[in-house]
């Protein structure tokens, strides 16, 4: 197999999985779906399948996972939307989408195979590589780490070739690991002693170095005896803190040190990218093992709840109370 | 079981779509599938299923054959997908076709109103024949064969009597590429006339005394800074094609600078906004000009390269030295006095303004991508010099033939050569070549009407075709005049799918069919690549799809309805059933000798031999190449063409070289078969009979341009040697509607614009574009609706040369003060109930046979009744004020170009004027008509050698040489 054919092989799988990020559709175009999926060996998906996971479960949007606060849109997606600038292309409604970041790194991939030896190809293995590290490794490696773990079963083997795919390009694009510099979205990550809504924080994957998603805090409720409350995961969260903050933190910073785990396996690949999000696990994990120690000895001391969860490090308690903080957590909620 | 390894799955996938797209069908759902709904994978084109709107909320399956076709309504050519109801065999909707190059999948609203004009209760479904006077309305159905046999026989006896410039054929939107032109070619007579002179000669003109072809191509898409003179995101010229790529553009950072003086909707998306007094526009770009040339930031070694600065000094300058640097010397003079201030002064627009957009365009570089078409250089004297002052900026930058640039638009065009080509006619018809215009793009074909009233000549046959010049055309009435003048006009025959003013005067009605009724084959410069698209009867491909043979188009077309491709076909084999004229040749089919040539001979020939690529494209998917473009409607044959001026000549074609001083070079080698025959400049070969191959630049002989001295000509020796040294070089010609030429209570009425629904004639038996624009209001400032007492609504009468209209006022801020604008494509008028009753008014029109006309408004539009319950629901009554008719012809003496603008007065109306009246004095208009005929430079006097017109310039249907030489008598 020459070294074009298998370029434009590689380009050809991701963007198979980037189609198959997309939702299956009605009956005929299902059928593209599952011919898809069939040749990937994973198992055909059909619309919930896809509803659980990339709507319940895990936001397919760049944005969610790299921006300050975890929501989509603003800086993560411009910088995103920039990129497909600077590639000369209109930037498509959704840039930020994994389907279309993997359709747009198959094009270049191809646009690179396809072009002879010189500076434009020279260009063109930059191109990429800047994507791969820039916008796809930081935060792809946690994503499909994620849907592996809570996805359906199509959705499970689909994130698990995404990440193998993933992780065998970076190891053949030179560029994109080892000594370079942290992707622009995470060098510029704030970090946790800024003064924010506890929830909102916990819920940026990018500051804290975890995913929450539906799955697992339902999990938490379960472990703990705790009643779900359905909505978003702010409302499931702030519930759960509610009911039980020692437990509900513990449970976060036991959540944050399996994921210190998990993406220090990648550190020999993925090397900068993986060390962050795992020192970012880690350090919440801390916050969040500080701030229960705390509770505990306020309750222990003055019967009292938590004292200021502000004191570095820490986490601080959620948006209804933060005018409270100094005095210590309102109950009147 | 262990999971195959990522190699093998990648290799499954990539295997996979190898053969999927080997079949031709669609690996990938489509372009943009997180969003957008995908485009029906062409695949599944025989059988789409669709849910039945009208029956929701029940969830009824239709099915549908997804059948391509090219839009009609404008010049665009974008691409249709016709759904095909596989029960009834009826359209039931239009949809964008995604593999159509230009447009890619993407319409604007008239493609899919396509759908109201198939079946517009309205329309004209069987030849018609006129059983009273001309015009009186009474009409009566005839068989094709009669039409057919009665006009073939009056051309053959006008060809046999030697009465050849007698036939004529009148287009308006032509929407094809030579095959009516090749007919009359193959009939030896010059008989096409074109509406191109009411429309965009002016441009074209000042592109072609650069370039040697007469339209640009920019690359927007690629572009870092776009100049737009008008609204081209909204109705330009190939706007859909061209309005998305700009929105590429823009979405990637590129700058947008607007020229019009109105804020239409293009100006506001535009970064920066010039709202210049109309006919100032030379005055701005020249600014610019200068501006890159006082600091220098002009690509100098393209201008060294590729400009005629040797020739311009050579002519110019003989005491200077025939240096460069010389020559920058005199460029800095020349436009010195072009600056921020003075062009401030003429356009009104403020110096901080001009010097921003100066700027923007100093910073893009070779990705400066400009567009001039109608406009300013169709409202005003001299309005050429803006395409050529506005390409000028291209030309300092080297933004020519780059990414992001403009190019020649021939080079983005590609026109394939057909089975037959007839030899060049040996006759020049002075009817729409007249001498006093040497140098005209295009026919004088708006000053038909006064020609025939001075006895110039008469017309024994005359097509409209698609066309409507009573409406369309200035001083309509005037028209009027001469085709109810039987001596003046013998037959005339309209083909049209539609009732029009012009058709109403016809003698006969022939029905020919709407976009997807009719075979044509076109390509259109809308980015850096050539494509054919393929307009087709649907139905017809329909249902040869489920097996079925179609040997004629009417078998399919509603009613009678025919297509003109049929129809030229068997009018020349009757007109020479024998043989014995030499025409019916150019009939035959090559398979069956002897026998008529069919559509689908004469096309399967053009894709088989002329269009590369396409055999082996359809070949991989198991098709004929007609059988391709019948399912695809479109090829593309080639992107990124790149700058061909730049390619060396090889040297197998330098046989017997020759160079001029210039560096023309020239040689005896004959021109390899070229299968694209797309139209440019013909420069003539050199005196020992060598034709020109290339130009030598910097010691390689290269293609260049076609021009005669093989560059760019930033100097026209044509224009010097023809009598027009005075605007040889790009420059400001002062418009007729400067504040100079107007007396202090007149405006300048701008009519050049039109509303982004609505084309002509042709989007008025569109009920949903009637719906959408039904009215033009004139476009008043505040501070002159002040001084004239009105306010919006109100009625005012405008005051032109030969006449007046009443019109209702629409105050805004959105226009100059002393300007006003009213938009073309309204007014359209019946004199009795036949005709479109969903956009005509129904009027009286009198006249006192002194020229003397009056038109009044009986009723405007209402709901009726018909096979279409949507005409029961038109809510609006009014349909607009036809202000053309008030227009007198202002033809500009170099281009030919119509100069729309008017000098106006505008008062608010008399109680006794009602909305809609007009009055016009053609006496009048007769006389505006030798005022302008004043300002020309006759051949006859300033031919240099003898000619009626220089031969390179481009020119429809090009005569043969000899016809271009005076007769001999007539020279001064």
């Amino acid at each position: 197999m020459t070294a074009q054919v298998l370029e434009a092989t590689r380009a050809d799988l991701f963007r198979a999985l980037g189609v198959l990020a997309e939702p299956p559709g009605a009956a005929r175009e299902r059928a593209v779906h599952d011919r898809l999926a069939e040749l990937v060996g994973m198992a055909a998906p059909d619309r919930s399948a896809w509803t659980e996971a990339f709507v319940v479960q895990l936001v397919p949007h760049a944005s969610v996972y790299l921006s300050e606060d975890g929501m989509l849109g603003g800086v993560a997606a411009d910088r995103v939307a920039g990129f497909w600038r600077a590639l000369r292309l209109p930037v498509p409604a959704d840039a930020d989408h994994v389907a279309a970041l993997l359709g747009l790194y198959a094009t270049v991939v191809e646009a690179e195979a396809g072009e002879p030896a010189g500076p434009r190809r020279v260009l063109l293995h930059e191109a990429r590589a800047a994507l791969l590290h820039e916008h796809l490794l930081s935060w792809l490696l946690a994503y499909t780490s994620a849907m592996s773990a809570v996805g359906p079963p199509a959705y499970a083997a689909w994130s698990e070739l995404l990440r193998e795919a993933l992780l065998a390009e970076t190891a053949a694009v030179s560029d994109a690991g080892g000594s370079t510099p942290l992707p622009i979205h995470l060098r510029d990550q704030p970090g946790n002693a800024d003064r924010r809504d506890v929830i909102d924080e916990l819920l940026a994957p990018a500051r804290t170095g975890f995913i929450l998603t539906r799955a697992d805090l339902a999990r938490a409720a379960r472990q703990h005896g705790l009643g779900v409350r359905l909505g978003d995961r702010r409302l499931m969260l702030r519930s759960l803190m509610e009911q039980d903050p020692p437990g509900t933190l513990r449970w976060l910073a036991d959540h944050a040190r399996s994921w210190a785990a998990r993406s220090r396996t990648d550190e020999t690949v993925a090397g900068p990218i993986a060390a962050y999000w795992t020192a970012r696990a880690a350090q919440t994990a801390e916050r969040l093992d500080s701030a229960r120690r705390g509770l505990n000895r306020s309750e222990r001391e003055n019967g009292e709840r938590p004292p200021g969860l502000q004191d570095e490090p820490a986490v601080r308690p959620p948006a209804a109370t933060a005018a409270t903080t100094t005095e210590g957590v309102s109950d009147d909620h | 079981m262990a999971r195959a390894s990522l190699e093998e799955i990648a290799g499954r996938v990539s295997a996979a779509r190898t053969q999927t797209e080997a079949r031709g069908e669609t690996f990938y759902p489509g372009p943009s599938r997180v969003h957008l709904a995908a485009f029906p994978p062409k695949e599944r084109w025989d059988d789409w299923v669709e849910l039945e709107s009208k029956d929701w909320p029940r969830r009824t399956e239709r099915r549908y054959m997804l059948v391509p076709t090219t839009c009609f309504n404008c010049e665009s050519a974008c691409g249709l997908l016709a759904y095909v109801d596989r029960e009834t065999l009826q359209v039931r909707k239009f949809e964008g076709n995604p593999e159509h190059p230009g447009s890619r999948g993407r319409n604007c609203a008239k493609g899919p109103a396509t759908v109201n004009q198939v079946t517009d209760p309205d329309r004209i479904l069987q030849p018609l024949k006129r059983s009273g006077p001309r015009g009186s309305g009474q009409w009566e159905p005839v068989s094709w064969d009669e039409a057919l046999d009665e006009i073939a026989n009056r051309i053959r006896t006008a060809i046999v009597e030697e009465r050849r410039n007698e036939v004529m054929y009148h287009v308006g939107r032509p929407g094809e590429d030579g095959f009516t032109e090749r007919v009359l070619a193959s009939w030896g007579v010059d008989g096409h006339n074109s509406h191109t002179n009411v429309c965009s000669s002016g441009a074209r003109a000042g592109y072609h005394f650069w370039t040697g072809i007469d339209r640009p191509s920019p690359d927007h898409t690629n572009a870092e800074v776009i100049l737009l003179i008008s609204s081209h995101l909204e109705s330009g010229h190939y706007f859909n094609p061209h309005a998305q790529r700009i929105v590429d553009a823009r979405a990637g950072g590129a700058k947008l600078i607007v020229f019009d003086t109105r804020l239409s909707n293009t100006a506001t998306h535009a970064d920066h906004w010039v709202s210049p007094h109309p006919g100032s526009e030379p005055a701005i770009l020249l600014a610019i000009a200068a501006y890159l040339i006082r600091t220098g930031r002009y690509d100098r070694e393209f201008v060294r390269r590729w400009w005629n600065w040797e020739e311009y000094l050579e002519a110019e300058h003989p005491q200077r030295p025939r240096t460069f640097a010389a020559f920058e010397t005199v460029l800095g003079e020349l436009y010195a006095g072009y600056t921020f201030e003075f062009a401030a002064q003429e356009s009104g627009v403020p110096i901080r303004t001009i010097e921003a957009v100066a700027e923007a365009v100093s910073h893009a570089g070779s990705r400066l991508s400009t567009h001039s078409w109608r406009s300013a250089a169709a409202g005003n004297l001299g309005g050429w010099q803006v395409s050529r002052t506005l390409f000028m900026l291209n030309a300092l930058l080297g933004a020519v033939a780059t990414p992001g640039g403009t190019y020649p638009n021939a080079w983005n065009k590609f026109v394939p050569r057909p089975m037959y080509v007839p030899p060049h006619p040996g006759t020049w018809n002075e009817l729409t070549w007249p001498l006093e215009y040497p140098l005209a793009l295009n026919e004088l074909s708006f000053l038909l009407p006064h020609f025939l009233k001075e006895g110039r000549g008469k017309i024994d046959t005359y097509f409209t075709r698609v066309y409507n010049p009573v409406w369309t055309n200035p001083d309509g009435l005037s028209w009027l005049e001469v085709l109810t003048d039987e001596s003046l006009i013998g037959l005339h025959v309209a083909l049209t799918p539609t009732w029009s003013e012009t058709a109403f005067f016809a003698d006969y009605v022939l029905p020919m069919g709407l976009g997807p009724e009719r075979h044509d084959l076109h390509s259109y410069e809308q980015y850096d690549g050539q494509w054919v698209g393929f307009r087709q009867p649907v139905l017809r491909a329909a249902r040869e799809r489920a097996g079925e043979t179609v040997a004629d188009t009417r078998q399919v077309n509603p009613g009678e309805v025919w297509e003109e491709n049929e129809f030229w076909i068997e009018l020349s084999w009757r007109i020479d059933r024998d043989g014995n004229l030499g025409i019916r040749q150019y009939y035959e089919s090559k398979q069956r000798p002897g026998e008529k040539l069919t559509v689908d001979e004469y096309y399967g020939w053009i894709f088989e031999n002329s269009v590369p690529g396409l055999p082996e494209a359809a070949a991989a998917e198991g098709l004929t190449p007609l059988a391709y473009m019948r399912r695809y409607g479109a090829f593309e044959i080639r992107k990124g063409i790149g700058p061909i001026h730049e390619e060396p000549v090889p040297d197998d074609e330098l046989v017997d070289p020759a160079e001029n001083a210039n560096g023309r070079v020239y040689t005896r080698a004959e021109a390899p078969p070229a299968s694209n025959i797309v139209p440019k400049g013909a420069p003539d070969p050199d005196p020992e009979g060598r034709r020109p191959v290339g130009v030598r630049v910097d010691g390689v002989v290269r293609r260049g341009f076609p021009t005669p001295g093989g560059k760019l000509e930033f100097y026209s020796r044509t224009l010097a040697d023809w009598g027009w040294q005075d605007a040889a070089i790009p420059g400001y010609l002062r418009s007729h509607v400067h504040p100079d030429e107007m007396d202090p209570d007149q405006l300048v009425l701008i009519s050049t614009f039109r509303l982004p629904t609505q084309i002509h004639t042709r989007g008025g038996n569109a009920k949903w574009l009637d719906e959408l624009a039904h009215t033009n209001p004139l476009w008043l400032h505040p501070t002159d609706a002040a001084r004239i007492g009105v306010a919006t609504s109100d009625l005012v009468t405008v005051e032109t040369e030969i006449g007046y209209f009443v019109v209702k006022a629409w105050v805004t801020e959105g226009i100059r003060p002393g300007v006003v604008a009213c938009s073309h494509h309204m007014g359209r008028w019946k004199l009795r109930e036949q005709g479109q009753r969903q956009l005509m008014a129904t009027v009286d029109l009198d006249n006192d046979d002194a020229g003397k006309w009056r038109m009044s408004r009986r009723s405007g539009v209402k709901p009726y009744p018909s096979s279409d319950p949507d005409t029961a629901r038109i809510w609006w009554t009014d349909v607009g004020v036809h202000q053309n008719l008030t227009f007198p012809v202002h033809p500009d003496p170099i281009s030919g170009q119509h100069c729309w603008h008017q000098a106006v007065r505008v008062r608010k109306a008399r109680p006794d004027e009602s909305y809609g009246d007009i009055a016009v004095d053609t006496a009048k208009a007769h006389e505006v008509y030798q005022r302008w005929l004043g300002r020309t430079r006759d051949a006859r006097k300033h031919s240099p050698d003898g000619t009626r017109r220089p031969h390179w310039l481009m020119r429809p249907l090009k005569p043969a040489k000899a016809a271009f030489l005076i007769p001999d008598g007539d020279v001064t």
